[in-house]
C-alpha cells in the first residue's frame, strides 16, 4: 500500500505564541482512514492549512501523494487541491451556479473533458443523494444539502487522498462520515478532523489544553 | 449541462449589472472629458497651426540695393534653417495693397510712396518659432542691403508661452484623466471582486488559478474601461453637434484620437483589472 500522506516531526506556532503542534508525526496509507481528534482550538485546522501550504511549520518534512511537501520544490499549491478532495468546516460555494455546476467547478479547474465531468457529476450526486436537485441553485438548499454537496465536490474528484475538517454537529456525524467512509472502501486515503471519533479508523488525538500533539 | 453555464456565468457582466452600468457611465463621464481635452487640444493645435503658416518673415530692402546684393541675399535666405519659400514684394505692389486697405483719401494714387521692396520668407510650421526667426535675422543682419527686418518678435514673445503653457496644461489633463480611468475601473472590479468574494474563495479552494480566476476578472475590467470610453466618445459627438449651434466652429476630433480614445479605455482596464488581480486575489 502506498503512502498518501505522511508528516514527520512538524512544529507549528503563531509568532512567539505557545507551540500550536509539537513534533506531529502520522502516516495515512492507501484507503485507510485516520481520525485526527481533539478539542475546539487545538489546532486542527491549522494543520489542515499547513498540508495545503497555507501556514509554513517551523520545522519537520511531509509529503502528499509521493510528492514532498514543504520547501521551495513542495507540492504546487494549487495542484495539491486540484489533486486532494478537501471538506472544510465552511460550505464555500459558486453561489450563481447551479448544484451540478458547483459539483462541476473543480473537475473543469482540473481540466477534465466534457463528457468525462458529466459523468462524474451525475455519479457524484448519486453518491450523496442529491441527483434530484442537480439544477436547483445553491440558495434552495437545506444545510444538509449543502453540506452533502460539499461532499459531492470533493468527491467527484475522485481523489486518492480525502482531508475533511468535521463540525461538530449531526449533519456531517449522520451523513458525511458514513459516505467517506465508504469512499475509503474504494481506496482513497481519508484524514477526518473532529472532536470526537464517530466512525471506525485509527484514531489520534491532539492534547488540546496543552497544544502539543502526542503522535507515535 | 452544467460546465458551459459555469463559464459563461463565471465570465459574466450579467451579475452586479446595475453596478456595472454605473461604472461603465461615470467611466464614460471621465472619458467624455477626455474627449473634450483632445477635442479642445486639437483644435487649439490647429489653430496653433494655422496661426504659424501665417507667420511672415519680412526683410526690408533699401532703395538702393543692387542686383548682386539681391541675388546674394536670396541665396543667403535660402540657406536658412527652416526656410521654405520666398517672395519678392515690390514697394508699388506695397502701396497698392495699403491702399486698397485704407483707401485712396489716405494713400492717392502718385502719392508719396514709405514702403520700401520686401522679401517675404515663409519658414516651415516646425521653424515658426522666435528661436529660429531670432536667428535667421542674427545670420542676415551683416547684409548691407537690409534696412530693417520683421517678424512680429513682440507679438511671439507673448504667445509663444501661452502656447506652451496651453499644451502642457491639455497633455497633463489628458494624463490624469487616464490615470482616473484606471483608478475608478481598479475599483469598480475591486468592488465586483468583494462581492463575488465567496465564489473566488471557492474557486481558489478547488485549485483555480490565473486563467480562471485573473481572466474573466481582466476581461470584465476591459470590457468596463472600453465600454466606459465608447460610451463618452458617443456623448462627445452629441456635445460637439450641440457645439456646431453655437458660432464657435470647433472641428470634432481626429480619426486617430477617436480610435485611440477607446483604446485607451482598453488598456486602463487591462491594467486595472491585473492590478486587482494581482494584489487583490493572487499575489
Amino acid at each position: 500500500m502506498s503512502v498518501s500522506l505522511e508528516l514527520h516531526n512538524v512544529s507549528f506556532q503563531y509568532g512567539d505564541s505557545l507551540p500550536l503542534l509539537s513534533n506531529l508525526s502520522f502516516c495515512l496509507e492507501e484507503g485507510e482512514v485516520l481520525w485526527l481528534t481533539g478539542a475546539a482550538s487545538c489546532g486542527k485546522s491549522t494543520l489542515v492549512r499547513i498540508i495545503l501550504r497555507e501556514e509554513t511549520p517551523n520545522s519537520g518534512s511531509g509529503s502528499v501523494l509521493g510528492k514532498s511537501l514543504f520547501g521551495p520544490n513542495g507540492y504546487d499549491q494549487r495542484q495539491l487541491r486540484q489533486d486532494i478532495g478537501l471538506i472544510l468546516e465552511r460550505n464555500l460555494f459558486l453561489p450563481h451556479i447551479d448544484v451540478a455546476g458547483n459539483v462541476a467547478a473543480p473537475l473543469l479547474v482540473k481540466g477534465l473533458s466534457r463528457r468525462r465531468i458529466g459523468r462524474r457529476v451525475k455519479e457524484a450526486l448519486r453518491q450523496v443523494g442529491l441527483t434530484g436537485k442537480a439544477r436547483a441553485s445553491v440558495s434552495e438548499l437545506s444545510k444538509t444539502e449543502r453540506r452533502l454537496l460539499t461532499l459531492a465536490t470533493a468527491l467527484a474528484k475522485k481523489p486518492p487522498l480525502i482531508i475533511a475538517d468535521l463540525n461538530p454537529d449531526d449533519i456531517d456525524r449522520g451523513y458525511l462520515v458514513p459516505r467517506l467512509l465508504e469512499s475509503a472502501a474504494y481506496g482513497s486515503a481519508v484524514l477526518l478532523l473532529a472532536q470526537s471519533r464517530w466512525g471506525e479508523g485509527r484514531e489520534y488525538s491532539l492534547s488540546g489544553g496543552t497544544r502539543v500533539a502526542a503522535f507515535v | 449541462m452544467s460546465p458551459r453555464s459555469f463559464s459563461r456565468r463565471s465570465a459574466g457582466l450579467r451579475r452586479n449589472l446595475a453596478s456595472n452600468a454605473g461604472t461603465i457611465f461615470v467611466t464614460g463621464l471621465i472619458f467624455l472629458l477626455l474627449g473634450m481635452v483632445v477635442l479642445i487640444t486639437e483644435n487649439f493645435r490647429s489653430y496653433n497651426r494655422q496661426i504659424k503658416a501665417e507667420l511672415e518673415f519680412e526683410v526690408y530692402l533699401s532703395d538702393d540695393t543692387t542686383p548682386i546684393e539681391l541675388y546674394l541675399l536670396t541665396i543667403a535666405i535660402r540657406d536658412v534653417p527652416g526656410f521654405n519659400a520666398l517672395r519678392l514684394q515690390d514697394r508699388s505692389e506695397a502701396y497698392a495693397q495699403m491702399q486698397e486697405l485704407l483707401g485712396k483719401e489716405l494713400l492717392p494714387n502718385g502719392g508719396f510712396n514709405p514702403f520700401p521692396n520686401t522679401i517675404v520668407v515663409d519658414f516651415t510650421e516646425k521653424t515658426s518659432t522666435l528661436a529660429a526667426f531670432g536667428a535667421a535675422a542674427e545670420e542676415l543682419a551683416t547684409f548691407r542691403c537690409i534696412e530693417n527686418i520683421n517678424y512680429g518678435e513682440e507679438w511671439l514673445l507673448t504667445q509663444e508661452p501661452l502656447f506652451a503653457f496651453l499644451n502642457l496644461c491639455s497633455t497633463s489633463l489628458a494624463l490624469l484623466v487616464f490615470a482616473a480611468t484606471v483608478i475608478l475601473v481598479f475599483w469598480a472590479v475591486s468592488k465586483i471582486v468583494y462581492s463575488r468574494q465567496e465564489e473566488i474563495k471557492a474557486l481558489l479552494m478547488h485549485g483555480a488559478g490565473f486563467r480562471q480566476i485573473g481572466i474573466p476578472l481582466i476581461l470584465e475590467g476591459c470590457a468596463l474601461g472600453t465600454l466606459g470610453a465608447i460610451l463618452g466618445e458617443l456623448l462627445l459627438v452629441l456635445l460637439w453637434q450641440a457645439s456646431c449651434q453655437l458660432p464657435l466652429q470647433l472641428a470634432f476630433i481626429s480619426t486617430t484620437s477617436m480610435v485611440a480614445i477607446p483604446l485607451s479605455g482598453f488598456f486602463s482596464g487591462i491594467t486595472a483589472g491585473y492590478l486587482v488581480v494581482t494584489r487583490r486575489i493572487l499575489p
